[in-house]
């Protein structure tokens, strides 16, 4: 068989019934998946994978490859309009992706979103398709002290990611990297920082951490403000439609064919994936962009690099599962499982007699990403419609949301306590002017990075940083971090320029700032306890890891060396700009605690902590539900009709959803008899 | 607050009338109900692809045709979802585990491990071989062809790959290693056999151990059939008179680790009493690498009802024939009862040889 014939036999093997129907249906799971915020690829591909035994080979990789295709297409939907990822390759998306929600222009980012994603994911599939024949040597010639090294180049986009101050970047990148610490460490057979709780042992769950930072302070507000999501009516806005997002696209082509290459390649190397391209394409429009003063306030170009690469990886990712059968995710292996299952076998076959087949496969990932943005295109001005609702009718709904996509994971009470843990650390960051963002990449880099390390001078010890390919990335990283260093210095001498200029105008005309972009709050009162209890922790992290081997303590202790410092630094400008603000010589940009704000906020988190009490007591279904009405009766002030309607509403979607289509095991007390027997 | 008491039975009500509650018989024992079905390990690996299959078969010969429903709850080697149900797990029957067994953690007396692996109501098992395989190129100037071919190589280490010095596959290779009197140079903290694979494919490592899913599913086509390896040894299955003899499912061309040791050292000869003991204790968890299990105290009607379905699943015509295309050989496996009786005798070691294990795991931790 050719080359073409092969080509044009994968074409006619995913357009001969049932695949095109299988294929569909994959589809339509993905996209649901996609947008429920804990779903998410791997949960779908590991409840059809059984659904697949006795299909044939075409069939079975339509409906599995239709699925897991457009999962990164749909999850923009939650990213976007509640500023909760949908998936954890669109935690980026939320960074411009919400406020340009809060802006009004949900369907201008949902436009361009599914148009690079479109784009992004049928380029992916179409570089897999051209690069199987070549990419061995490319795929081998990475290994571990590659990966240590292409983790640590991440990290360098903390400095883009830091907002005003770049101590509080780099020491909150560092607590993630501690936190990613937590739990057993296989290679030195010792457990850290488990405080003897069985659900730290396996580490942080990200699911419930990502959606406590950035979920749990988003529904603070909307609970305490009462506001819509976005802060502009319907009517007011001319530039948010759906054409308009798949125009920006178009305007801004060559930034998306840069972060679909940028997803490609991340995707082809087993061991980084999705959790991380999304913020190396931000980092990289970030970096790479003029006139990016707007990142993070709500620029299109924002969700367009992110949402371009984490389609175009999927492509990358099938590389190394076909080439070589090496699974790069949890979700690779799972598709390696459904070759054997259909008693194939990646390898060299595949690029020969079974080239059919994978074309098969590239065929499903071009035809499924086109069809799913279509659908979503298509819905996407009606979706975006839930961002002009009332702050008090849409948060018990998405309380639900949050709490069961925290719990889909692997069910237990642990995941919750993450969630509301991270919730308030959330919310006092967001508050006191902490960008989230590095914690994220500091935790999903830092178990790649120790990992790498460790492996890394097992095999090479320093003949690891001699290799050609760690010395290009080397030098990167110190272009890299010089470009920073000179950026934040221009950076700063705009914002002087410009705040003196705001002052002069503030006189006139006092505005508030409707979007403030990560991190670039500067509220020393609210912004010094955090410093200091990073300051403590560090300390903590550091002297409890003198007990362990040398290899599970090096990392931990760097880290708490380096965040201990920085986390310091911060310390120390928080403190001269407490007293400076109580002194009245602080910079105009400079702003004290909204007292009655942070009250309201503080009772209203007692209220979800009395979701997990209540859980404790009457179980987990009843507590939702409950939750559900008290909130509409006593913060939303609805009458009962409202109540009963919304309430039947509830315990349907909760049954449905979670009792019914992705079932899971509900929290009941020993102490009560069994519902869901 | 009338109306929001009539409200919260009203949800109550709705929630009972869904899910259909419905009293049970002694008959059907299952009937109307959900099975919450706990893996201890991640989506998509070995355990929860393996777990989902039986299950699948199993389904249908439980009387009542109850919900089955799949729950990873993993961590620390499999210990984690060991606790959950141990600890956590309701005693009705609406909650069984399909675990990879964390042995190694009991026989050791991890702290982290806080059930008892042997109190748990054992519905069956599942017994998978392991299978070592090294590269051809291992020794500088040799081919390797057999396993006779590296007997004799008592200088050049030999680099094999691990998860951890607790796991059971870095003490199993450090072990058999040692008692051959070939050097090795181990590498540990992969997270995964995949990674370990990899590390095989760019000639970071020499050897490593697969289960028979595993080798049959990935090591086949990536590195033997290319040519990079050859299979050297399967650990085999504990027999009389301190023996470990060849395993059934494993290819005769594939020898168990006493005809290795026997080729180099003479028949009847075996290494020191601790390290063998160690080999025949880990071989022993082989024959029972899965199980499905009730935590203890477990309603028995529920035990015997699964256990019922169970033994016809393992003569199903249907389900072994997807066993074997899942996992490339014949199933072995062990009813209820069996294992019951059959776990007691792996956890249940000498204090001397805990005490070995225990040692020879310290010493590798970096």
């Amino acid at each position: 068989m050719t080359f073409m014939e092969a080509v044009l036999d994968g074409l006619r093997l995913v357009l001969v019934w049932p695949a095109p129907g299988y294929m569909m249906l994959g589809v339509a799971i993905g996209m649901f998946f996609g947008a429920v915020p804990g779903l998410g690829g791997l949960v779908g591909m590991a409840i059809i994978l059984p659904f697949t035994f006795g299909m044939e080979p075409n069939v079975a990789f339509a409906f599995i490859l239709g699925m897991y295709a457009v999962t990164t297409t749909a999850d923009t939907l939650s990213s976007v309009l509640l500023g909760i990822p949908g998936t954890a390759a669109s935690q980026a998306t939320i960074l411009d992706g919400y406020p340009m929600a809060q802006r009004g222009e949900a369907s201008r980012a949902l436009g361009a979103a599914y148009t690079v994603s479109m784009i992004g994911g049928v380029l992916g599939a179409i570089f897999l398709a051209i690069s199987i024949p070549v990419i061995r040597p490319v795929i081998l010639a990475f290994s571990e002290p590659e990966l240590f090294a292409l983790a640590v180049l991440g990290l360098t986009m903390v400095a883009s990611l830091s907002g005003k101050s770049i101590f509080k970047g780099t020491a909150a990148a560092c607590f993630g990297l501690m936190l990613a610490t937590i739990g057993f460490a296989e290679f030195g057979g010792v457990r850290r920082y488990w405080f003897e709780q069985n659900f730290l042992l396996e580490g942080i769950p990200i699911v419930p951490y990502v959606l406590g930072l950035f979920a749990i302070p988003e529904i603070l507000e909307l609970a305490v403000r009462n506001t819509s999501i976005s802060r502009v009516q319907r009517d007011e806005v001319s530039t948010g439609g759906i054409v308009n997002g798949m125009k920006d696209a178009a305007t801004h082509w060559w930034l998306g064919i840069r972060c679909t290459f940028i997803g490609v390649y991340i995707g082809m190397l087993p061991g980084l994936g999705g959790s991380i391209v999304d913020w190396v394409a931000y980092g990289h429009a970030v970096q790479s962009e003029k006139n990016n003063e707007n990142f993070g306030k709500g620029d299109i170009r924002g969700v367009i690099a992110p949402e371009a690469a984490n389609n175009a990886m999927k492509g990358g990712a099938l590389l190394p599962t076909i080439a070589f059968g090496i699974p790069g995710s949890a979700s690779m292996a799972i598709l390696l499982s459904a070759f054997f299952i259909q008693g194939l076998e990646p390898g060299p076959q595949m690029l020969t007699e079974k080239l059919n087949i994978t074309f098969t496969l590239v065929w499903t990932l071009v035809l499924a990403n086109v069809a799913g943005a279509i659908l979503l295109l298509l819905w996407g001005s009606q979706a975006s419609k839930i961002t002009y609702l009332q702050g008090h009718i849409i948060v018990p709904a998405i309380m639900m949301v949050v709490f069961m996509g925290a719990w889909v994971g692997n069910g237990t009470l642990g995941n919750w306590v993450v969630l509301l843990t991270f919730g308030v650390i959330g919310y006092f960051m967001k508050l006191g002017g902490w960008p989230r963002p590095p914690i994220v990449l500091g935790f999903v880099l830092g178990k790649i990075m120790e990992e790498a390390m460790n492996l890394s001078m097992q095999v090479h010890a320093w003949g690891s940083f001699t290799r050609p390919i760690v010395l290009v990335v080397i030098t990167l990283i110190i272009l890299t971090i010089i470009l920073a260093v000179r950026k934040q210095k221009k950076k700063k001498a705009e914002q002087a320029e410009r705040l003196s200029a705001q002052d002069a105008a503030d006189e006139a005309a006092p505005t508030i700032p409707m979007v403030v972009e990560e991190g670039g709050k500067n509220c020393p009162p609210a912004s010094w306890p955090i410093s200091a209890l990073l300051v403590a922790l560090f300390v903590y992290c550091f002297v409890d890891a003198m007990q362990w081997s040398f290899m599970s303590r090096i990392f931990p202790q760097t880290v708490a060396t380096a965040g201990f410092l920085l986390a310091l630094g911060a310390l120390f400008f928080d403190l001269k700009g407490r007293a400076a603000l109580k002194a009245g010589t602080a910079a105009s940009d400079v702003v004290g605690v909204d007292k009655p704000y942070v009250l309201k906020s503080l009772y209203y988190l007692s209220w979800l902590i009395g979701i997990f009490v209540l859980t404790l007591v009457i179980g987990q279904f009843p507590a939702l539900v409950l939750f559900v009405i008290l909130y509409l009766k006593f913060w939303g002030n609805f009458g009962w009709k409202v109540i009963l309607y919304y309430t039947i509403g509830a315990i349907a979607f909760l049954l449905i959803m979670f009792n019914e289509i992705v079932p899971v095991m509900w929290y009941e007390p020993a102490h009560l008899p069994s519902f869901f027997v | 607050m009338n109306l929001l008491k009539k409200s919260a039975f009203g949800i109550m009500a709705a929630a009972v009338a869904v899910t259909g509650v419905s009293a049970t018989s002694d008959a059907q024992y299952f009937k109307g109900k959900r099975v919450n079905i706990i893996i201890n390990y991640g989506a998509g690996g070995n355990t929860d692809i393996q777990g989902r299959m039986v299950m699948r078969h199993m389904k249908k010969y439980i009387k009542g045709d109850p919900r089955l429903i799949f729950r990873h709850v993993s961590g620390a080697g499999g210990v984690v979802g060991a606790n959950f149900l141990g600890e956590a797990g309701k005693k009705n029957g609406t909650m069984m585990g399909v675990f990879t067994i964390p042995i190694m953690a009991q026989v050791m007396k991890t702290p982290e491990l806080r059930v008892d692996l042997s109190a748990f109501n054992y519905v069956g098992a599942i017994g998978q071989q392991t299978i070592g395989h090294i590269r051809k190129d291992a020794i500088p100037g040799k081919t390797i062809k057999t396993y006779k071919d590296m007997l004799k190589n008592e200088s050049h280490p030999i680099r094999t790959g691990g998860h951890g010095p607790t796991s059971s596959k870095d003490l199993r290779t450090r072990l058999l290693f040692q008692a051959m009197k070939i050097p090795l140079k181990h590498v540990t903290g992969y997270k995964s056999g995949g990674q370990i694979r990899a590390a095989i494919l760019k000639n970071e490592l020499d050897m490593t151990a697969d289960s028979l899913a595993g080798y049959y599913g990935r090591v086949v086509s990536q590195l033997i059939k290319p040519g990079i390896s050859v299979p050297i040894w399967h650990i085999g299955t504990p027999g009389p008179n301190n023996t470990i003899l060849h395993s059934p499912t494993v290819p005769k061309g594939i020898p168990s680790f006493q005809e290795v040791y026997e080729e180099k050292f003479g028949k009847g000869a075996r290494p020191d009493r601790l390290v063998w003991n160690a080999i025949r204790t880990i071989g022993a968890s082989r024959e029972m690498l899965r199980i499905l299990v009730f935590r203890k105290g477990t309603d028995p009607k529920a035990v015997a009802e699964m256990r019922a379905a169970w033994d016809k699943t393992m003569v199903d015509k249907t389900f072994l024939a997807d066993y074997a295309k899942v996992n490339g050989s014949a199933f072995t496996g062990k009813s209820g009862a069996a294992a019951q009786a059959y776990v007691k005798t792996i956890v249940n070691v000498p204090k001397d040889l805990e005490k070995f294990l225990l040692d020879y795991a310290d010493a590798a931790r970096g």
